[in-house]
C-alpha cells in the first residue's frame, strides 16, 4: 500500500509510545498519533488533552486539540490550573508535538522563522507546547525533515529541548530526567546520547537507502554502532489511521 | 537576597500592586445581590475602553464570546490591549476591524489544522500588530491565578531555558528553597473579562458546563466581568462545591445571547460551524474579502439574532447541535 510522509511519521510515532502512560498530544498530527497508538497498540494509554479532558475516549476524531470531541468518557475535565499542575508535579509521561523547526538538541520553534523583531514568518507561538515539553518526562517531536525545518540551531527556542546539550537543560532549572526522547521524520527516528545529549539515530525505515541517507545528512550527528531497521506502515496500520481521518480534516 | 538571574524583555502589562487592587475591589465591587441583566451593546459601551486590558473566557475556538466581539466592533470600542490566551477566530475579527494592535501572545495567528491566519500575517508584515510579550498556556493561566490570589507573582518551572521566556515579562531567580533556577510570573489583573457561559441567573451567577479553562481565575482576577449566556434564568443559581461557577459579586453585567459563541464550539450545545470558519478563512485572504465579511456579518446586522439568521438560522443551529451530540454521545457529561 502507498503511504504519505505524514502517514509514515504518524504511524511510527504511535509505535514509539508506551502502554499505561499519560500522553498529551499537541494540536495537529500529534493528536492522530496518540489516538492511533491507543487504538492499535496501547489501549491503556491515558489521553490528556488541552481541554483538560483526562483519560477520555474520543468517539469522533477531534480536529482541534481543544474541542468537545476530546471529552467523551473523560474521567474528569480539569481546569487549566489543575491540568498543568499535574504536569508540573510529574504526572505527564509523554508530550507529542509538531513544530515548524527543530534543531540538533531537540529545541523546537513555533514562534518565528528568522529574526524575532523582523521575522520572515510569524508563527503561532507556544500555546501549550512550551509547558508540556518542559514538564513531560518524554517528548516526541514529529516533523517532516528538510534543510529548513531540521537545523543546527533553531531561530527561536519556543520550547526547550536539551538547549546546548550536556547538562544545560537541567542547569536551566528544568526538571531532571525530562527532555526529548525521539524526533520522528519521514526518513528516520532520531534520539539523543545519554550524557552529551547529542543527536543520534535510533532507526531508519526499511525503504530508505541507509548509506545514501547517512551520506547526505547535513546536520551534526553521531552515527551509532547499532541502527534499528524500522518497518514501513502495514496495511493494518494505514487502514486504522485512514479510518481515524475518514472526515479528511487532516491533510496527510 | 533573591538573586535575579534573568529578566524577560517583554513589556509588563496587566500587573497591579496588590494593595491597589484590594482597595479597588473594596470600593468598586458591591457584594450585594442585584439584578444585572443588561443589553450586551450597552455593557460593551460601558466597560470596553481604549487602553484597558481585555481577556476573553473560553479558549480559542471553544466558547469564545463572539457576540461580544461583534458588539465591540460595531460600536468601535477599540484600542485596548488584548490577551490572546488562545486567539483564533475572535482575534482575527478584532484585527480585521483594526480594533486591536497591542497583544500578549500565548497562541495566536493560527487556526490549528485549518492553517495559519493569512490576515494576521498580512497585518504583521505591515507593522499593524504589536506583540508586547510571549507566554505559554500554563504561564498565562498561572499569571491569572496569581491575579486571582491577590499576590504580585507566582513561581513556575515552565518557560525556563526558552526564548519564550526571554520575550516574556517574567524573571528568573534562584529559588531559596531548592537552590534551583525558577521563573517568577508577574500576576495579571485584567481590567475586563468577557466570558460566554451556558447558563446564568439575573444576578450574574454563572455556570459553565464541560471545560472551564481559566474562566474562574479570570473572573476573579479581572476588575470587571461581562457574562454572556446561552440562557439567563430568574431562579437563583448556586455553586455548590464546583469548580465551574462564577459568583454574582464578581460580575458586572449579564446578557442572554443564544448561540453567542458561534461559529466556535459550545461544548454540549453546538459544534464549530466549519462552513462559516472556512468562509472567513477564504475571504480573509484579501483585504477586499475582509471588508465584505465585516460589512455583511457585523456592520450589516444590528443584533446577534440577525447574525444567526444570516448564517443559517435555527435550521443551521440544529445541524450544529446534532454534530455536537454525535461527537459526544456514548460518553455523557462529566
Amino acid at each position: 500500500m502507498k503511504f504519505s510522509d505524514l502517514e509514515l511519521i504518524i504511524i511510527q510515532t504511535a509505535r514509539l509510545l508506551e502502554d499505561g502512560k499519560t500522553v498529551f498530544p499537541g494540536t495537529g498530527i500529534p493528536l492522530l498519533a496518540a489516538l492511533l497508538a491507543k487504538k492499535l497498540y496501547y489501549p491503556k494509554i491515558v489521553l490528556v488533552f488541552g481541554t483538560g479532558a483526562f483519560d477520555s475516549r474520543p468517539i469522533k476524531t477531534p480536529i482541534s486539540a481543544i474541542e468537545s470531541r476530546t471529552l467523551p468518557s473523560a474521567l474528569i475535565v480539569y481546569t487549566m490550573d489543575k491540568l498543568y499542575s499535574l504536569a508540573q508535579l510529574g504526572y505527564l509521561d509523554y508530550a507529542i508535538v509538531g513544530g515548524a523547526q527543530v534543531d540538533v538538541f531537540g529545541n523546537v520553534n513555533s514562534t518565528v522563522i528568522g529574526d524575532y523583531k523582523n521575522p520572515k514568518i510569524r508563527l503561532t507561538g507556544s500555546g501549550a507546547a512550551n509547558d508540556i515539553i518542559s514538564l513531560a518526562w518524554n517528548t516526541i517531536i514529529m516533523i517532516k525533515q528538510d534543510e529548513k525545518r531540521f537545523v543546527e540551531k533553531v531561530d527561536f527556542i519556543t520550547s526547550p529541548g536539551y538547549l546546548d546539550g550536556g547538562n544545560s537543560r537541567y542547569i536551566s532549572g528544568l526538571p531532571t530526567n525530562t527532555g526529548p526522547k525521539f524526533i520522528v521524520t519521514q526518513y528516520a527516528v532520531y534520539t539523543f546520547t545519554e550524557k552529551e545529549k547529542k543527536l543520534t539515530i535510533y532507526g531508519i525505515y526499511e525503504h530508505i537507502n541507509k548509506k545514501e541517507f547517512l551520506d547526505e545528512l547535513k546536520i551534526d550527528i553521531e552515527i551509532p554502532k547499532e541502527i534499528k531497521t524500522l518497518k514501513k506502515p502495514s496495511e493494518n496500520e494505514l487502514k486504522a489511521l485512514r479510518k481515524l481521518n475518514k472526515e479528511k480534516k487532516y491533510k496527510i | 537576597m533573591l538573586e535575579i538571574k534573568s529578566v524577560g524583555v517583554g513589556k509588563l502589562v496587566g500587573w497591579r500592586d496588590p494593595d491597589e487592587e484590594r482597595i479597588w475591589r473594596r470600593l468598586n465591587k458591591s457584594r450585594e445581590e442585584r439584578v444585572k441583566v443588561t443589553d450586551l451593546g450597552e455593557a460593551i459601551e460601558k466597560f470596553v475602553k481604549s487602553g484597558i486590558y481585555v481577556v476573553f473566557g473560553g479558549m480559542g475556538h471553544i466558547r469564545a464570546p463572539i457576540a461580544a466581539v461583534h458588539e465591540i466592533i460595531r460600536r468601535k470600542r477599540c484600542g485596548f490591549i488584548f490577551g490572546a490566551k488562545v486567539g483564533t477566530f475572535d482575534l482575527d475579527l478584532l484585527l480585521a476591524a483594526k480594533c486591536v494592535r497591542d497583544l500578549e501572545v500565548t497562541y495566536a495567528f493560527g487556526h490549528e489544522i485549518r492553517g495559519l491566519s493569512s490576515l494576521a500575517r498580512r497585518m504583521y508584515g505591515r507593522g499593524e500588530i504589536n506583540i508586547l510579550a510571549e507566554w505559554s498556556s500554563a504561564s498565562y493561566e498561572w499569571r491569572l491565578k496569581a491575579g486571582a490570589m491577590g499576590i504580585p507573582f507566582i513561581p513556575t518551572r515552565v518557560l525556563l531555558g526558552s526564548d519564550t521566556f526571554k520575550r516574556s515579562s517574567g524573571l528568573i531567580v534562584e529559588d531559596p528553597f531548592s537552590r534551583k533556577p525558577i521563573v517568577l510570573l508577574p500576576s495579571l489583573n485584567p481590567d475586563l473579562a468577557i466570558i460566554h457561559v451556558h447558563k446564568a441567573d439575573v444576578y450574574g451567577n454563572a455556570i459553565i458546563e464541560g471545560p472551564v479553562f481559566s474562566d474562574i481565575e479570570l473572573a476573579m482576577a479581572s476588575r470587571r466581568v461581562i457574562i454572556t449566556a446561552e440562557e439567563v434564568v430568574d431562579k437563583k443559581i448556586k455553586g455548590g462545591c464546583g469548580d465551574n461557577f462564577i459568583p454574582h459579586f464578581l460580575v458586572d453585567a449579564v446578557s442572554e445571547v443564544p448561540y453567542g459563541a458561534h461559529p466556535t464550539n459550545m461544548p454540549y450545545r453546538y459544534y464549530f460551524d466549519e462552513e462559516h470558519i472556512s468562509l472567513w478563512l477564504e475571504l480573509s485572504k484579501t483585504d477586499e474579502g475582509v471588508f465584505k465579511y465585516l460589512e455583511k456579518y457585523i456592520y450589516g446586522v444590528r443584533s446577534h439574532k440577525e447574525y444567526i439568521d444570516l448564517v443559517g438560522g435555527l435550521k443551521k443551529m440544529r445541524i450544529l447541535e446534532r454534530i455536537e451530540n454525535e461527537g459526544l454521545s456514548g460518553g455523557g457529561k462529566t
